[in-house]
């Protein structure tokens, strides 16, 4: 049997159809699913950078990462992993991949494909794309990830559609398809609806109805909408009869009893507490040592902190506890901050404490300003001396593997400083496999070794006879705890798993599917919370749940109360709530589908920035939802927020991180200046957080800073301008070449005050335009448009402004440049995101086209500029729908085209535009002229004239004024006659009025009596 | 001339200095659009703002919003409705 690769759901490999161990780093599970997925040869460059973006020796990671992949996917029938010095690649042809297969069976086009192989694909789906091998800290790999999952879960959806349809005469083979369906993507309302049909048709009423408010209950918390036409319209099949049995049978709590509090017996584990005994009393005589407790999750590691800080309290000492999170990279000093806060809290009379708290919130109240990073960790060292007071301390951090940089080198400064009168004890815990993932912690337990501070203790499974002793402590009827140590193997937390939910006997379910199965005697909604708690990534607090929708206060704490008592949640001192483990966390996020998780994130991000202006911290977690939930937007100015803290705070390389991805989002934000102004602020952050003291080598910024300064030019974005050559100047100082940053200094100087100028180009432009659309002192606009081309000239500035006043002045003198200086005005004014000036611009364009009889083009301009009219507001459109009947007007059938026209007419009186009524009406008669319709022509010439008497357009009325002379209104022709016996200079009437007057003249007067007018 | 009314809000609420520079880019838009104002209402909050103008349609006025970048919700001519005085 080939090697199986198991890519949907959790990534996993099997051999002759027994599953392979697979190493216990995360990030080289990452990349070996990388490798598969993309099935490629990679540079060993673009590998480093997407894995391992550091300081310190990527290429060396991504060695024993590749020696770690390298048993796994080769054998004896083939080397599957290809790697020479500079590529690295999986060949995956004499391998089963399921995405492969499902792809495969799928084809381009699911809805062509036959029923039996759509069956086929469904079952190889096993959940996610490589769900649960998220690296928050590797952001390249997560966006990658995170559109292969969405793909996946698109196609997923595609194929349980097409099926669910396929099957629609047989509701009980397309029943599971349909659940599946709501379990991928559980905000779809046809897939609900799809579900209460079917249960209706396969006469299962009572469950129809309960699934139906089951559906409705989701839509509004997640959406809060109510359910729509179709899943009503699925509800109403029920009969009200027996809707109403139903809601009385449903049960909310389903049979599960709940069970006993936590134990808190620590069972075994001997050794580990004496050598603990010794260490805490090694630190009572003055030796600081620091205990690292090692092993698989599960294992207790937790457990064993809790013993040592009983042990310290048992000498009438203090631990002071914290732990860190997976997201933690992007949350600077995130185990301080929390430590701090929860002993701030405790002790409200503390001043310092509140101090030290705010310093490490904002590092902007320091009480003293810290000249660098160890001011600051000294500054957090006394502090806790302090609070330590005579008492032995030990400061505790639990899950250490995920530290952000910052932390650890804390972390490291405390473990080396802090020495208290009565005792000093620094213990941490960590996942075995998972710290050679963790670069700057790697590092710092490396530094402790090598000081002889270290002391580790390696927690291994429990013994058969310990893990019979820990059920005990849980067990109920019906369990036998002998074969529950058994198919443990010794792991605490998964016999204790194993022993709450009853079912021992299945011997190959793992301790996440063991941890799943106890949400299925969860309520919906205590189920619901569970997950969404889990996607916040760290404790939480019932309020937190209330701003995501879980409004209802009885019913919050019932459901909180619930998951206490089933042992998945516990409170914490400071009043939040966390996982009871990690992995219950895991397990819970992963009910989530991928398009929920992307709603669910969405919200969080929302909640967090209405509190960011109060919190900065919250920055970095803000980044990580709004990355989460696909706002890019959002994510980038969240990374500018938390990369200013971080540098505030000497934490230059998470600050360097946070620049780094906000740098790469923001490649997906629209063009304009707020991505400009976003870029430039990254920058600012990525530069000045390599230029500390630890950081010496310079990240190649130049020309990225030289190609935003250009584009901050074009925009007249002087400040933006002027920090990049500010930047410049700082990069060139750090390189030793004072001479070129002496030059970009005055750069920064001239930018500011060509600004100025750029800025006084456009003022004049914009004057010029306005005269130049009002139809009056044209002379003056002519003036105003030669001084602002000079200065725009001699800055190298292109200005929509003036491009747009030019298109006007041209079409003023008839010129067929009108249209190419209004498109490259259009062109820039999409680039600066300006609607109004957009739509300004199109109107104008779709105006040269009507006056140019281009019909097509005028109605391909009105969709155009529909789109852009409708952001602006509904005022704006009605002439948008003048233009487009006036295009209809040239080109349909009388009565069609009349109903159009007379609409849009009198729309635009209601919005009172009555420069462009003017001008429709004036259109309008001219077009219906030439098809002959003189009775709605003239009458619409008549009302033109009136309107742009009011408003003095002299354009306008010596158009209307000819249109009215050429189908015989003997007043109007005397006026036109004199007009053009006048010389007049042409700053006086546009080229478009005097030649509607002379076509009047030719249409009404002998052809030599025209002529002899004209001359 | 008609009476055109501008309504406005403001989140967060407009600052003193905000409404300075707002009106400073209008004054010069006003004169060319042939617009006058006649008076403004402010709420106490700073949230809300309703504004009197005078001009030959209600275009022109939204035109010398846009102009000078102005936050306004909507823009509409209005019928003055005023206490008559009585007659000695």
């Amino acid at each position: 049997m080939p090697l199986q690769i198991q890519m949907t759901g959790e990534l996993q490999l099997f051999r002759d159809g027994l599953p392979v161990s697979l190493p216990a780093s995360k990030k080289t599970r990452a990349l070996l699913g990388y490798l598969v997925a993309t099935a490629r040869s990679h540079r060993r460059e673009r590998l480093c950078d997407i894995f391992w973006d550091g300081p310190d020796d990527p290429r060396g990671e991504l060695r024993w990462s590749l020696s770690k992949i390298r048993p796994l996917v080769n054998d004896q029938k083939a080397d599957r992993l290809v790697a020479d010095r500079e590529h690295v690649g999986i060949q995956t042809d004499a391998a089963q991949v399921d995405l492969f297969q499902i792809r495969s069976l799928v084809a381009d086009d699911p809805s062509s494909t036959s029923t039996e192989a759509l069956k086929r694909a469904v079952e190889l789906f096993q959940g996610e794309f490589l769900d649960g091998l998220d690296l928050p800290s590797c952001y390249r790999f997560q966006e990658w990830c995170m559109a292969e999952r969405e793909a996946v879960s698109r196609l997923r959806i595609s194929v349980l559609g097409i099926l669910i349809e396929r099957l629609h005469d047989a509701p009980a083979d397309a029943l599971p398809y349909a659940r599946q369906m709501v379990t991928a993507d559980p905000l779809s309302e046809p897939g609900h609806a799809s579900v209460v049909r079917l249960l209706v048709h396969s006469n299962r009423s009572a469950e129809a109805l309960s699934y139906y408010e089951h559906a409705r209950r989701i839509l509004e918390i997640e959406l809060s909408t109510k359910p729509g036409e179709e899943l009503e319209e699925a509800r109403r099949l029920l009969a009200p009869a027996r809707r109403r049995v139903a809601e009385h049978t449903r049960c909310p709590y389903l049979a599960k009893s709940p069970r006993s509090g936590p134990s808190r017996a620590l069972i075994g584990r001997h050794a580990e507490r004496a050598e603990i005994d010794r260490l805490v009393s090694a630190a009572l005589n003055g030796n600081t040592d620091v205990v690292l407790i090692k092993g698989e999750p599960g294992i207790g590691k937790s457990r064993m902190l809790d013993y040592v800080a009983e042990t310290v309290a048992a000498t009438g000492g203090v631990a002071f506890r914290s732990r860190a999170f997976q997201s933690e990279a992007i949350r600077p000093y995130g185990i301080w901050t929390d430590m701090l806060r929860t002993i701030a809290r405790a002790d409200a009379t503390a001043e310092r404490w509140r101090s030290i708290s705010n310093v490490l919130t904002d590092g902007m109240s320091a009480p003293d300003a810290f000249a660098d990073r160890s001011g600051l960790f000294e500054y957090v060292v006394d502090t806790l001396r302090t609070a330590a007071g005579d008492r032995p301390v030990a400061i505790l951090v639990d899950d250490v593997q995920w530290l952000d940089e910052a932390s650890a080198a804390l972390l490291h400064y405390v473990a080396r400083q802090c020495r208290t009168p009565m005792g000093f004890l620094l213990g941490c815990a960590a996942r075995s496999g998972e710290i050679g993932d963790n670069a700057p912690v790697s590092k710092l337990l490396r530094a402790l070794a090598r000081e002889d501070r270290l002391r580790e203790i390696r927690l291994a499974a429990l013994s058969a006879q310990d893990t019979a002793a820990l059920v005990q402590t849980v067990a109920q009827e019906g369990i036998d705890p002998s074969s529950i140590a058994a198919q443990s193997g010794g792991n605490p937390l998964f016999a204790l798993e194993l022993a709450r939910t009853r079912c021992p006997g299945e011997i190959s379910r793992t301790i996440e599917t063991v941890i799943a199965d106890q949400f299925a005697s969860l309520t919906d909604h205590a189920r619901d919370l569970l997950a969404w708690a889990a996607a916040f990534g760290r404790n939480f607090t019932g309020e937190d749940l209330a701003r995501l929708g879980f409004v209802d206060p009885a019913e919050l704490i019932g459901a909180l109360l619930n998951l206490e008592r089933r042992e998945l949640i516990h409170p914490l001192d400071d009043g939040s709530y966390d996982f009871n483990h990690d992995l219950v966390r895991q397990a819970a996020y992963r009910t989530l589908s991928h398009p929920r998780r992307r709603l669910v994130h969405r919200h969080i991000a929302r909640s967090l920035r209405s509190d960011l202006e109060r919190d900065f911290t919250l920055a970095g977690e803000l980044a990580h939802h709004a990355e989460l939930a696909g706002d890019f937007e959002e994510a980038v100015r969240a990374c500018e927020i938390a990369g200013q803290r971080a540098l505030r705070l000497f934490a230059n390389a998470d600050a360097a991180s946070l620049a780094d991805r906000g740098l790469h989002h923001v490649q997906a934000l629209a063009d304009g200046p707020a991505k400009i102004e976003a870029r430039m602020a990254l920058l600012k952050v990525r530069l000045f957080a390599a230029t500390g003291p630890r950081m010496q080598r310079l990240p190649p910024l130049a020309a990225s800073i030289e190609e935003t300064i250009q584009a901050a030019q074009r925009l007249l974005l002087s400040d933006v301008a002027a920090t990049g050559h500010y930047l410049l100047s700082v990069l060139n100082q750090q390189a030793g070449q004072p001479e070129q940053a002496q030059k970009n200094t005055l750069d920064a100087a001239a930018a500011g005050r060509s600004a100025g100028l750029a800025i006084s180009a456009h003022q004049l432009a914009n004057t010029a335009r306005c005269l130049l659309e009002l139809e009056t002192d044209v002379h003056r606009a002519r003036t105003l448009i030669a001084d602002a081309s000079d200065l725009a000239a001699s800055l190298d500035v292109e200005l929509c402004e003036l491009h747009w006043a030019r298109g006007l002045l041209q079409r003023w003198d008839g010129e067929a440049d009108a249209i190419g200086s209004t498109e490259r005005a259009l062109l820039l004014a999409q680039y600066e995101q300006d609607r109004w000036r957009e739509y300004k611009c199109l109107t104008l364009l779709a105006m040269l086209a009507l006056e140019d009889d281009r019909y097509s083009d005028v109605r391909a301009r009105c969709t155009e500029l529909m789109v852009v009219a409708k952001r602006l507001g509904d005022d704006e459109t009605p002439f948008v729908s003048a233009l487009d009947a006036l295009a209809l007007l040239a080109s349909s059938a009388e009565t069609e085209s009349l109903d159009a026209l007379d609409q849009a007419l009198a729309q635009l009186r209601a919005v009172d535009d009555k420069s462009y009524l003017a001008y429709s009406l004036n259109s309008a008669a001219r077009l219906q002229m030439k098809r002959g319709w003189t009775g709605p022509a003239f009458q619409n010439a008549s009302a033109a004239l009136s309107i742009a008497s009011i408003l003095h357009r002299v354009n306008e009325v010596t158009i209307a004024r000819s249109l009215l002379a050429a189908m015989g209104d003997h007043t109007a022709l005397g006026q036109m006659v004199g007009l053009a016996r006048q010389p007049h200079h042409p700053n006086e009437i546009s080229a478009r009025a005097l030649s509607a007057v002379q076509s009047a003249l030719l249409r009404v007067l002998p052809s030599t009596m025209a002529s002899t007018v004209r001359e | 001339m008609s009476r055109i009314i501008v309504e406005r809000n403001f989140e967060p609420p407009l600052t003193e200095e905000e409404l300075k520079a707002t009106e400073a880019r209008m004054a010069p838009c006003l004169e060319l659009y042939d617009v006058r104002w006649l008076r403004s209402f402010w709420s106490g909050d700073r949230r809300r703002m309703i504004c009197e103008y005078e001009a030959q349609d209600v275009a022109s006025v939204r035109n010398v919003q846009r102009e000078a970048a102005a936050k306004f919700e909507r823009v509409w001519a209005a019928d003055v409705l005023e206490e008559t005085p009585i007659a000695p």
